[in-house]
């Protein structure tokens, strides 16, 4: 997986992060907290893990485990973690 | 009677409500200041303030008419500590803010009575989660703290009755992700449980009134609601899916399936013991975490509004319209039927 390739799709989580955050946070940067900056409660959390196991074709993450992460910059660290276990096709 | 152009500060400015409001007042002729946690960067006359944990800044300590408090923090989720900090502190913080001459108006929730009926109790078991519990206390804080004030307690907040726009997606827009996103199988509740929703700019409109004209004889409190003319979740769930659809159909997308309404006792006697035998744990996470709206959906009693709204079918639909304009990758996800889990391909091979 080439730089350019993972930072582009961690630009596409943020970007999915900023949209779905339930204050309107126009922007989601790594240090962004998702909770206490994005407002995000924990069904929020989950249906945010949802959106993006669906956007990236990722499988199930831990929920528990998100449900403790605190900043986009962990949530991006779970995506990558995740998609270093999806099988070349 | 304050002038047109009176000074008026709107906290939580950058908010669903404060947005609509500081607009509504600015296009009345008020001479209108906001505060949001973070300012805003496109608008400066919206000064950056954590009134939870900061003392008022410079700026903003001048004469006032009227104050509107329209800053919250409205998760049901919240610790007491967090729950205090951000929704009554917010309200003490006012204090070297509010002048001889200075009007409150207090933005509450119609739910702040609790499971009582009243906001007097400081005990949390007499509320159905600590956003209540902390409404409840914050509006004693506002009537011990302020010598003229209005309280308003709207119930949920929807987008702006003619386009849907709203400026944060919170309360009502849970149940529409949920849909959407399809962690919502089934909808627990009373057969008579009602979804009570207001569009922001009617809400906005009295708050507007009550800061630059003042309350009226018997409005230092005030309810405004759908009330009786609420409609039933069940028809209100059928509106917000067929907005969803009509949005979906028109991008060549699949229909989204409204899901069934089961009675509480059957859900706790028949679908819940099969429920946590069968579903994964995320599915039985999501399940304990759609507990939080059980409460509401048990509501067989309509809100008794002063103030009444209508058309609130008409505004689910453009509001969730707008919310599938404004998240439209969301809007267009595949729907998941929620079945037994499979072993993933990845689970097996690891």
């Amino acid at each position: 997986m080439s730089p350019g390739f993972e930072s582009s799709e961690m630009a596409a989580v943020r970007a999915l992060v900023a949209e779905m955050s339930p204050l309107g946070i126009a922007e989601a940067e790594p240090h962004t907290a998702l909770v206490a900056e994005l407002g995000f409660d924990s069904l929020g959390l989950v249906e945010l893990l949802i959106v993006i196991e669906d956007r990236f074709g990722l499988p199930p993450l831990d929920d528990r485990e998100l449900l403790g992460l605190e900043r986009v910059a962990d949530l991006e660290a779970l995506v990558l973690a995740a998609q270093s276990q999806v099988p070349l096709r | 009677m304050t002038p047109p152009d009176a000074a008026v500060l709107v906290t939580g400015a950058t908010g669903l409500v404060g947005s609509q409001l500081v607009e509504q007042l600015r296009a009345d002729g008020a001479d209108v200041a906001g505060t949001s946690r973070r300012g805003s960067p496109a608008d400066p006359g919206i000064v950056a303030w954590d009134m939870s944990a900061e003392q008022p800044p410079a700026a903003l300590r001048r004469h006032w008419d009227a104050i509107v408090n329209a800053a919250a923090s409205t998760r049901w989720t919240m610790g007491e500590a967090e729950a205090t900090a951000a929704n009554v502190a917010s309200v003490r913080a006012l204090e070297l803010l509010v002048g001889a001459g200075t009007r409150v108006v207090h933005v509450s929730t119609a739910y702040a009575t609790g499971l009582r009926g009243s906001v007097e109790s400081a005990d949390p078991a007499d509320y159905r989660n600590t956003y209540e519990w902390s409404k409840a206390h914050a509006e004693r804080v506002a009537r011990e703290s302020f010598a003229n004030v209005s309280v308003v307690r709207p119930p949920l907040i929807v987008g702006r009755r003619a386009d849907g726009r709203a400026a944060r997606f919170a309360g009502m827009y849970t149940l529409v992700r949920g849909l959407t996103i399809g962690t919502v199988p089934a909808v627990v509740a009373d057969p008579e449980a009602r979804l009570d929703a207001i569009p922001v700019d009617d809400l906005c409109r009295l708050l507007a009134r009550l800061a630059t004209a003042g309350p009226g004889p018997g409005e230092a409190l005030l309810t405004i609601a759908a009330g009786k003319r609420a409609p039933r979740l069940e028809e209100a769930i059928a509106v917000v899916v067929g907005s969803l659809n009509e949005w979906r159909q028109a991008r060549g997308h699949e229909p989204l399936e409204c899901p069934p309404l089961i009675e509480p006792e059957r859900w706790r006697r028949f679908h819940r013991p099969f429920a946590q035998r069968h579903l994964s744990p995320r599915q039985l996470l999501i399940m304990e975490l759609l507990e939080s709206f059980e409460p509401y959906l048990a509501l067989a009693q309509p809100l008794r509004p002063d103030v009444e709204v209508r058309g609130v079918l008409s505004c689910l639909r453009t509001s969730t319209a707008y919310w599938a304009a404004a998240n439209p990758r969301v809007a267009a996800l595949e729907p998941r039927p929620w079945r037994s889990p499979e072993p993933s391909p990845v689970a097996e091979a690891s």
